[in-house]
């Protein structure tokens, strides 16, 4: 019975999700990115549902909402294989008219092929791994034991979120300013099965490892060949730190950084359709991502700013109502932010501007020097260099690079210029703040460094 | 995949600069092969000067750091065991190591107490700082130790000159553990090419710190990175001048190919690596109920305490804990019971006292009171004991 209570759990939501995230699709649909858009979307809805419910009933309400997903989702798919169904009706009609053949997919080079089986091999082997962790090895990680799953279990244990500041498991005990958003997501499984159990808890984590890999795979596939799509999707799924962190579940930066790279995603995908629901999905997955952890409004205030000030023509040309509509959507996630995320730890941070020269080195050898990134920062100057310059290097170009430059800097100014000098010097936080930014900045570098490398031979989609 | 699209192969993306530009491009690409080349030879080459650290007489031990009980120290070496629950820990006297010391640092030790066909896995820390501070870096490593002395390799991470004390610690042993010697030898280039490919293979283990970096192995005092990045630059510079010099057409595909080899020799040294670590932990979590899971990874004093607390206390009731280290007993308590139980940071106010390991803790048993440090007494009885540092407390009301 468990089981199926787990298997729901983890199910509906992501149908759920991948159901809204399909229907906002334009005529270019990628199975890929619904499934990994859709479990984020799906665990934003969890997350959103369960903080409604406990803020207004007192209990989780967990089994109820679980219904009230199934029922979403069902009548999401529903629309969905009729849409299909009628959609294939009139292919096939059509088809028979004019008695055209399909178009075949160009073969692939035998070199492209090994390499695509080796990088399958990879994430096989990677995804293999995580789940005998998962399901063997207890959390053990210092702030995942001590902040986040700290909070999903007092939230399990209690099917309530105390809101008396006296208590000391005010909003799930711990730390209270550290947001609930994450541990939310944790506590879900727990509630639906009516038990604590850190395996149950922590299958979030795999999900979004798993989606951050089908969300670049897919959502590249806009720009360029399915080949590449994998080949980016590989190195962000490949980074070590990135698997750490799904290895040892329990921290919020990876749910940080699937989201933020959502967002991005579906920021230049308007910038590429000009449909206004890709942008509403990109308000959507940019609330998720800013409600993950205290710096998030900040890196993803940030990342919104830095795309939209590059895409101030998609902005003009915007008709007055959508003009209104998008300000709208801005206002509401701002207030929904607020509400959620406590963000004094970071303005007595921004307050206390000091510079802290001795923290290059330590950002030297956290980026440049050891093995959490790879040698990807090397790799992400000489791209950044050539996107800059080549002519090939088409698509998303000045987004790509104001991303890279705004979210690293406001990272390293992180370190450089406040009290977290403390914790670049000791080593703690610099990998993980960067891990947050990496994803979104290398999928939007893929767009431009991928379109060069194939030689600009593709229009992009509208 | 759409007709539109094709691979980048398939695509042929090719450049073929003139002039100037291919002047210039043909100078970048023979300097980074070069440079690549060199940077790649620098750690196999070149000769060094042996220092040793021979533990066979008490006077060796002069200003140096024993955290363990000292067995014997003779010829054969320093025997030490666990001391309490400190880490197995010989750190050296502050050291003037001759500047033309080499950067690989053996530790030869043993396991007397084995049986002399087994062997055991144990994790070592080479510990080492750059100036005179309590706190010391480390490098970590899992070797098969047996009864037989064997040699355990670490890169330096800093030249030797600058190393101001190195240490050797195992936190996985109590022992009795046997150390010959510590050095800096002098090593031919082959063996340091074995040395290299051994480092490369060699397990970095995905402890707590892991979430936040990975240092990646240290291979002839370098990290990956360092022969990562010179092996793609004197790869590419290599095809470049080439292409350039015959005149050919420089394919961009070929070039994006050399870079994702290194990323793949990269990611399949990580991935070799945590297959491991999961194989053993695998191994050790296989097959065992959650709660014995649990006492494994969290030790079977913390273990017994969280027993102790749910058996003696009822829910809602709270607890505070002592000890030494003031972030990871308490921190795993809290996260063990709550929310049933409640953990407070003010001994003096809780229902129940943890003690873990507390030096500035005192119980007087007389008198049945406890106090920290210079604090005022309170009334506390003994609610059950695990050693004479581990022990339960209920305080009573004043």
């Amino acid at each position: 019975m468990t089981a199926g209570w787990i298997f729901a759990s983890l199910v509906v939501p992501w149908a759920a999700g991948a159901g809204l995230v399909y229907h906002a699709s334009d005529r270019y649909r990628s199975w890929l990115l619904t499934a990994g858009a859709g479990w984020l979307a799906g665990q934003m809805m969890v997350s959103l549902l369960l903080g409604a419910a406990l803020f207004l009933t007192g209990s989780s309400q967990a089994r109820y909402l679980l219904v009230g997903l199934a029922v979403l989702g069902g009548v999401l798919w529903w629309r969905i294989v009729v849409n299909t169904l009628r959609r294939r009706e009139q292919a096939r009609r059509l088809s028979d008219g004019d008695g055209t053949d399909k178009p075949r997919s160009p073969s692939l080079h035998p070199a492209c092929g090994v390499l695509l089986a080796v990088i399958a091999a990879s994430l096989t082997l990677k995804l293999g791994t995580l789940m005998v962790s998962h399901a063997l090895s207890p959390i053990r990680s210092d702030d995942a034991i001590s902040i986040w799953l700290f909070k999903a279990k007092v939230v399990a244990g209690l099917d309530t979120l105390i809101v008396d500041e006296a208590d000391p498991y005010y909003l799930g005990g711990s730390n209270p300013r550290y947001p609930l958003a994450v541990p939310l997501m944790a506590a879900w499984t727990p509630l639906v099965t009516g038990h604590w159990d850190e395996q149950q808890a922590t299958w979030p984590w795999l999900g979004f490892y798993v989606s951050l890999i089908l969300l670049v795979a897919g959502g590249l596939r806009r720009w360029l060949t399915p080949s590449t799509g994998w080949v980016v999707a590989y190195i962000v799924a490949s980074l070590p730190l990135m698997v750490v962190h799904a290895y040892r579940p329990g921290y919020a930066d990876l749910p940080m950084a699937a989201l933020l790279a959502a967002t991005v995603l579906y920021l230049l995908t308007w910038r590429t359709t000009h449909l206004f629901r890709h942008l509403a999905l990109a308000a959507l997955f940019a609330v998720g991502a800013a409600c993950t952890k205290r710096e998030a409004p900040l890196i993803v205030g940030a990342a919104v700013f830095v795309i939209l000030m590059a895409s101030w023509r998609n902005l003009v040309a915007l008709e007055t109502r959508l003009r209104v509509a998008l300000l709208g959507l801005m206002v509401v996630s701002v207030i929904l932010v607020s509400a959620v995320v406590n963000v004094a730890d970071v303005s007595d941070s921004v307050r206390s501007f000091t510079y802290n020269a001795e923290v290059w080195s330590s950002l030297g050898r956290h980026l440049l020097a050891w093995s959490s990134f790879g040698f990807l920062f090397y790799g992400l100057a000489v791209a950044g260099l050539l996107v800059l310059c080549h002519p090939m290097a088409v698509g998303h170009r000045w987004p790509a690079l104001l991303l890279l430059l705004s979210l690293f800097a406001l990272d390293a100014c992180a370190f450089l210029f406040t009290p977290q000098a403390r914790f670049a010097l000791n080593d703690q936080t610099p990998s993980r703040l960067f891990l947050q930014s990496i994803p979104a900045v290398i999928l939007a570098l893929a767009i431009p460094f991928g379109a060069m490398l194939e030689n600009g031979s593709h229009p992009p989609r509208r | 995949m759409s007709s539109e699209q094709t691979t980048p192969e398939a695509a042929g993306a090719e450049v073929s600069p003139r002039g100037a530009q291919r002047g210039a491009i043909l100078l970048i690409s023979v300097a980074a092969a070069l440079g690549g080349c060199a940077l790649l030879l620098v750690p196999l080459l070149g000769s060094s000067e042996p220092w040793q650290w021979r533990l066979d007489n008490r006077a060796a031990l002069v200003d140096a750091t024993v955290n363990a009980d000292l067995l014997s120290i003779d010829e054969a070496g320093i025997r030490l065991t666990q001391k309490g629950s400190r880490h197995l820990s010989l750190i050296t006297p502050p050291l003037e190591l001759p500047s033309g010391a080499g950067r690989i640092l053996t530790i030869e030790a043993s396991l007397p107490d084995v049986t002399a066909t087994s062997t055991r896995r144990a994790q070592v820390k080479l510990l080492w700082q750059t100036e005179d501070v309590p706190e010391f870096k480390f490098e970590s490593a899992i070797v098969e130790l047996s009864a037989e002395p064997r040699s355990i390799e670490f890169s330096l991470p800093r030249p030797a000159p600058e190393i101001h004390r190195i240490g050797v610690q195992f936190p996985s042993l109590s022992g009795p553990v046997l150390i010959r010697s510590i050095g800096l030898p002098a090593l031919s280039a082959g063996s340091r090419f074995g040395l290299a490919l051994r480092e490369l293979v060699g397990r970095e283990p995905i402890g707590n710190h892991g979430i936040n970096f990975l240092t990646g192995p240290l291979i002839l005092g370098h990290g990956l990175n360092y022969y990562l990045v010179s092996s793609v630059a004197a790869c590419l510079g290599v095809y470049l001048s080439a292409m350039l010099l015959r005149r050919r057409r420089i394919r961009v595909g070929v070039m994006a190919g050399v870079v994702l080899s290194a990323w793949l020799v990269a990611d399949a040294q990580f991935t070799w690596s945590m297959l491991r670590q999961s194989s053993d932990e695998a191994a050790t979590f296989g097959g065992r109920g959650a709660a014995e899971r649990v006492a494994i990874a969290y030790g079977e004093q913390l273990t017994w305490a969280a027993e102790q607390l749910k058996a003696s206390s009822s829910e809602g009731q709270t607890f505070a804990v002592v000890s030494d280290d003031p972030f990871g007993p308490a921190h795993r308590l809290a996260y063990l019971l709550a929310p049933q139980r409640i953990r407070m940071d003010a001994y003096a106010d809780a229902a129940f006292i943890v003690v873990i390991h507390g030096r500035s803790a005192v119980y007087d048993e007389v008198d049945r009171r406890f106090r920290v440090g210079a604090d005022d007494w309170i009334g506390a009885d003994v609610v059950s004991l695990f050693s004479p540092d581990v022990y339960l407390l209920r305080r009573r009301a004043p």
